[in-house]
């Protein structure tokens, strides 16, 4: 076990109302890092998250955050922890201020100077003594954050955090979610289904579909896995079939589509490779028009390969 | 422990800052107010029929009278007329109290007597010598005692709350004698009632206290303006203590179910609280709230009662037997009992209420069956003890009142104030269980 995982959920299994949401989820999520934990719709991820904050019970498994079992020793373990489960509701007839204090009664070491401050984190101090049945969605995401970060916690679990937020807000909530993971050396754990989404704040990503565990990827393996040993080019020519015979490489490397010839050449020698069947094409007398690379596979089309083989996925969110 | 009341701190401003909370409260001073009002315009009202009645000529009762005895000639009719035209002629109203005494007398003398006892008591000659004659020629033991502690304790007639005293401390002896030793149940019960009397009035007596706020009725009861107190309409708000349970309800039902359909309830427990504390926060905050409500209409009730009713007999004492002995509280004290008593119902059903609101989740139908069950269960009890159905004195409305159970008028024969306590233990257990196990095992 790594010195700095702050959450480890080991071999987590959940069934409600008969059916097994949950198959064996395990994964741990360290110090200083943003963990992205990426699923379809109805993949699990609310529910796994619930379990690990205590709103539901598990069958089997257990939750360590910090070290600290959170069935064996919840208010320890939660002490640890801070977070936004499904949507932000708070107390409508209560101001943002007065909503803050009610968490800060529940939790150790909460000042008024430490509440200014995370309100001054979210840019909500203007507004933070209107009653929130005056607050946009956006504005309750924001509320929701401050309440999450009030007592410093070890570990932030956000789910589904960039609901109802504008590009803006999106943007700053990525920035503030970084720079506190980053420097205060925190767990940030943020749930979403949009892979573009992930890919702007996580270091390391999390899939779940159909309430298993497909894998745990760090963003740069993900990108060089888009990034594959291969590269793909686009060659027009004027006679596709005297080319195909031209080219000299693997013939599971060529193809004719819609018109264009595709090969599949090593990145590493790409060029190389290029200017040496530009040679062979001009030398056998075919008229070369453009060669084009085609664009890397985003991570968007890696997700989605990966969660497709998992037919169906689950239906409770 | 801090945590707790930091937990329940939440639970009030919570409470406080709902609008619907602040309603109830200015509901519990306007009711105050409103009984007051009421009970100043029913006195007002006895007033005018007691002034209609007193404006009628003196005179001509006297002599209506004297014509009517004439007319029919009963036994003893002119000693009758005889006295009427000594009392129309020294002019003392029909309702005084020397014409009450003169009537009181009239048959225990012949004509010859009577009047020099008159003119000793009431025409202020040697009561005592008339009280010795009184004493002489009593009819019965009762009366003998009555003239017998005049002389000695040196009351005069006339002495308003005294004359009554006495006179209810001589009937009450008189029922005493009457009853004998029979030992039917009624006459076991008269005896009781009489042997209470007696012992309230000779402590008053004794300890010459001229108001005893045990004898303030019901406001529904009382037919005289004098009787309308401070003291009648204080007691009589422990009926409003019913309207500060359906708001009780109100709040325990929305207690832990406005959580859930707020969506609030995951904020509340990711935090690291258990969920029993929080449970418990929330139960001590609506019973306390109840007691908060009563405290209110209690200190309410003082100025609003005073003001405009009148302070007048605000300092008596309440005076009552228990145990066989005479027991004097401050009437502050005995109101604060009556509250309490009361209360209980008030706890009852809230508890309820908190229970099915952390079983359902839904404040509607905690609240809606709380009100229901708070309004109808005295009811279907009554219908159960009608038909004879004795399991229901196990049922909890059948219970809760426990003035009643205290004062022995149950429904149910031989229903103590214990068997209902642990009635109401049972349920209070069965209700908390309910709770507990809807919230702190709930998943959510």
């Amino acid at each position: 076990m790594n010195n700095n995982t702050l959450l480890k959920v080991s071999h987590l299994n959940k069934s409600m109302g008969g059916r097994q949401i949950l198959h064996d989820i395990s994964f741990e999520a360290y110090a200083g890092e943003v963990f992205g934990f990426l699923g379809p719709n109805g993949a699990g991820k609310t529910t796994t998250i619930k379990i690990a904050v205590g709103l539901l019970s598990l069958d089997d498994g257990s939750i360590m955050i910090n070290g600290i079992d959170v069935k064996k020793n919840f208010e320890k373990a939660l002490a640890n922890v801070g977070g936004i489960v499904e949507n932000p509701e708070m107390y409508k007839y209560l101001t943002g201020m007065e909503n803050l204090k009610q968490y800060a009664r529940m939790r150790k070491g909460v000042t008024q100077q430490r509440i200014n401050e995370v309100v001054e984190l979210v840019k909500l101090s203007n507004r933070i003594n209107d009653k929130v049945s005056k607050y946009s969605l956006g504005m309750r995401q924001r509320l929701g954050v401050a309440q999450a970060l009030l007592h410093r916690p070890k570990v932030l679990i956000l789910d589904e955090p960039t609901n109802g937020l504008d590009p803006a807000g999106i943007k700053e909530l990525r920035d503030i979610l970084k720079e506190t993971a980053h420097k205060e050396n925190i767990c940030v754990i943020v749930s979403s289904h949009l892979m573009s989404e992930m890919e702007l704040m996580c270091d390391r990503v999390g899939i779940i579909a159909n309430g298993r565990m497909i894998g745990v990827h760090s963003l740069e393996d993900m990108i060089s896995a888009s990034n594959s040993k291969f590269s793909e080019f686009m060659i027009r020519v004027d006679d596709n079939a005297a080319a195909l015979a031209v080219i000299d490489v693997a013939e599971d490397k060529k193809k004719l589509v819609d018109g264009v010839i595709e090969v599949s050449l090593p990145t590493e020698n790409a060029d190389e490779e290029i200017s040496r069947i530009n040679f062979m094409l001009i030398n056998n007398g075919i008229k070369l028009y453009t060669v084009s690379q085609k664009e890397n596979k985003k991570l968007e089309d890696v997700f989605i390969e990966l969660t497709e083989d998992q037919k169906g996925g689950g239906q409770i969110g | 422990m801090v945590k707790f009341f930091k937990l329940v701190k939440n639970e009030y401003i919570k409470n406080l800052k709902k609008i619907s909370t602040i309603i109830m409260l200015i509901v519990i001073v306007l009711s105050a107010i409103g009984l007051s009002a009421v009970s100043a315009i029913a006195k007002h009202e006895m007033q005018s029929d007691k002034n209609i009645i007193e404006n009628a000529d003196e005179v001509s009762l006297y002599q209506e009278e004297n014509q009517w005895l004439e007319d029919t000639k009963p036994d003893g009719y002119k000693k009758d007329i005889a006295v009427n035209k000594y009392l129309e002629q020294k002019g003392f109203k029909p309702d005084s109290w020397q014409a009450a005494f003169a009537f009181n007398v009239k048959q225990n003398f012949d004509e010859s007597i009577l009047f020099a006892v008159l003119d000793d008591v009431i025409g202020g000659g040697d009561w005592k010598a008339a009280c010795r004659a009184l004493s002489d020629n009593a009819v019965n033991t009762a009366q003998k005692w009555e003239y017998e502690y005049r002389l000695e304790n040196n009351i005069p007639f006339g002495d308003s709350w005294k004359d009554e005293v006495i006179e209810s401390v001589a009937a009450a002896k008189s029922t005493i004698e009457s009853v004998g030793d029979a030992t039917d149940e009624e006459s076991a019960n008269n005896r009781a009632t009489a042997e209470d009397i007696e012992k309230v009035g000779l402590y008053r007596l004794e300890n010459n206290i001229s108001e005893n706020t045990a004898d303030a009725m019901s406001l529904f009861d009382t037919y005289e303006a004098d009787q309308v107190t401070f003291w009648t309409v204080f007691f009589q708000s422990t009926s409003l203590v019913s309207l500060i349970g359906l708001l009780i309800i109100v709040i325990a039902g929305s207690s832990v179910a406005s959580e859930f359909s707020q969506g609030t309830i995951k904020f509340l427990l990711i935090n690291p609280v258990k969920r029993w504390k929080i449970l418990m926060a929330k139960y001590f905050t609506v019973i306390s709230l109840g007691y908060v409500m009563l405290a209110l209409l209690f200190l309410i009730m003082i100025p609003a009662a005073g003001l405009i009713v009148g302070f007048d007999g605000v300092s008596a004492p309440y005076v009552y037997v228990s145990g066989g002995e005479v027991h004097e509280i401050s009437s502050f004290l005995q109101a604060i009992k009556l509250y309490l008593l009361n209360s209980v119902e008030v706890i009852v059903m809230a508890t309820f209420a908190f229970s099915l609101s952390s079983l359902f989740k839904s404040a509607a139908l905690a609240i809606g069956s709380g009100v229901f069950l708070m309004l109808s269960g005295s009811m279907i009890v009554q219908i159960l003890a009608l038909f004879k159905q004795d399991w229901a004195r196990y049922l909890i409305f059948a219970n809760t009142d426990l003035s009643v159970i205290y004062n022995g008028n149950s429904l149910f024969p031989q229903h103590s104030l214990t068997f209902a306590l642990i009635v109401i233990a049972l349920h209070m257990v069965v209700f908390l269980i309910t709770a507990w196990d809807g919230f702190v095992k709930r998943e959510c």
